[in-house]
């Protein structure tokens, strides 16, 4: 066979001095970094095998030695797929198209489905006709997650949009309807520029985690104040809003430089976390512990064990736990990302604890600076 | 005058709506969730429920379709869907309600829904298997 040097890439690899062996090297750490399988159908084989590589089999989980075929493959696809994938298969091996290229989920053999990729060309022979069809295979079901968590993402964020706007269009509505009615008409009023604020800081929500995601740091502007008065604040707000449920442990003040607004945001998504995903009607305790040359604000609900593998992921954007994907209640999956930068922009961190008897522990800790 | 349900978890939303329909003569209830929302339909049937979908502990598919299987008369209650989910349209389908409204609404369609639901008192007719929405598989 003679080789033809087509591209810049092609010249990167010399044939005199690397050889087929070289080419071959260079073949498996490409698919390797890839991680992608690798797959070569015979066309004129009348058991229809299918040579293939290991990462073929880690993605098909099948055993390094099974004997594998076209038909143990289409036995594979998810019933959704099969017709579809089976049918782009059949046109490049009767010749009707020179490449394969498709996305379909398998079955894998102890139940679960994975999304993969695969890309083929056909090879023919001098009168055209295809004697082999061979191609790439790679696990995309990470990106289809993220896919569909953006998805999801989307929906929630502007169905969450549309509540702080029904209630402004609602005011302004009524305020139309009953203009005589001033007493009425100053809280509606409220109402409005409350909306407002809402919607405002589910937008600044956004743009800091859309910040925190590309890698940099939140910007807060930074005050001297007494951190114990920032927290009970928020948490007497937060106590009105859920009847009574909030328990405050603090002692002494703690004066230091903090964002006033980061650790509001802060603690309101930490405690409607804790009423959201805690046991129902159950207490929600926030304590502020004074350690040396730093403070350890945390949040603790009985119920909804967080499982240890969840808990690495819990502070990833739009992760969700699995708990919070079966409730009823939905939320952006970006609470905790920003928690942790908010901590973060602080000079501190933010991590949790989770077991059946103790239940669940946000921590912050946040060092004590002085300017 | 009729009686009214509202179920709605956004306080100002719930409140506002109530303020409303309580203007337009009604009497009106409020519920924080589906919850909240079965108990008080048990109290007493309302003539028309404003339900919200995306809410705390039961959501209102799911409220409405325990209205249905609990039978007595509670299933024959309309409900006037209001939501601001994106797919409103099938949720509505899927507990076969034709009353719905999307988020962020206009008063006077509000005004228009109710009086229509009322008048026409359509009753769910829900598919044979309950439509989740939101929640994708795949």
């Amino acid at each position: 066979m003679k080789l033809v040097r087509k591209s810049s890439e092609a010249t990167a690899w010399d044939p005199q001095h690397d050889g087929v062996e070289g080419a071959y090297e260079w073949l498996r750490i490409a698919l390797r970094a890839a991680k992608m399988g690798a797959w070569a159908w015979d066309l004129n084989r009348r058991d229809k095998f299918i040579r293939r590589t290991e990462q073929y089999d880690r993605i098909f989980e099948i055993a390094p030695h099974q004997k594998w075929t076209r038909d143990l493959w289409i036995g594979r696809l998810y019933s959704e797929d099969q017709e579809i994938t089976s049918q782009k298969m059949e046109s490049v091996i009767t010749g009707d198209k020179e490449e394969y290229d498709a996305e379909y989920r398998i079955v894998l053999p102890a139940g679960g489905l994975r999304w993969v990729n695969a890309w083929g060309r056909s090879i023919r022979d001098r009168a055209g006709k295809p004697v082999r069809v061979t191609g790439v295979v790679r696990d995309i079901s990470d990106e289809k997650r993220l896919e569909q968590d953006r998805e999801q993402f989307v929906a929630t964020l502007s169905h969450d949009l549309r509540n702080p706007l029904s209630v402004a269009r609602s005011s302004a509505d009524l305020i139309r309807r009953y203009p005589d009615d001033v007493v009425r008409r100053d809280r509606l009023f409220k109402k409005i520029d409350f909306s407002i604020e809402r919607a405002d800081r589910m937008i600044q929500d956004l743009l800091d985690s859309s910040r925190l995601q590309s890698g940099r740091n939140l910007q807060l502007p930074m005050e001297n104040s007494d951190l114990s008065d920032i927290v009970r604040a928020v948490v007497q707000e937060q106590a009105e809003l859920y009847d009574g449920r909030i328990i405050y442990k603090v002692d002494g003040s703690c004066v230091g430089t903090w964002s006033k607004d980061g650790i509001r945001r802060l603690l309101e998504n930490l405690i409607s976390n804790a009423i959201k995903y805690g046991k129902v009607g159950g207490p929600v305790t926030v304590t502020l512990d004074r350690g040396a040359g730093e403070v350890l604000l945390s949040v603790h609900n009985t119920g909804n064990l967080i499982s240890d593998e969840e808990q690495s992921m819990l502070f990833q954007p739009f992760y969700r736990a699995k708990f919070a994907e079966q409730g009823s209640a939905r939320g952006w999956g970006l609470g905790l990302p920003l928690v942790r930068g908010i901590a973060e922009a602080h000079g501190g961190g933010a991590a949790v604890q989770s077991s059946l008897e103790a239940g669940t522990t946000f921590v912050v800790r946040l060092p004590i600076h002085k300017s | 005058m009729a009686d009214l349900l509202v179920v709605e978890d956004d306080k100002d939303i719930a409140e506002l709506l109530a303020l409303f329909l309580e203007l337009q003569g009604n009497v009106v209830r409020q519920a924080e969730d589906g919850e909240v929302g079965l108990k008080m339909v048990r109290e007493s049937y309302p003539d028309l429920i404003l339900l919200d979908v995306d809410m705390p502990r039961l959501s209102g598919p799911e409220m409405a379709y325990r209205l249905i299987i609990e039978d007595s008369g509670k299933e024959n209650i309309p409900i006037l869907l209001v939501s601001g989910i994106n797919n409103l349209a099938e949720v509505a389908a899927a507990i076969g309600t034709p009353y719905f409204l999307a988020k962020p609404f206009k008063l006077e369609d509000i005004q228009r829904l109710v009086h229509l639901a009322l008048k026409q008192r359509q009753r769910p007719r829900p598919f044979p298997s309950p439509i989740h929405e939101g929640r994708g598989v795949a």
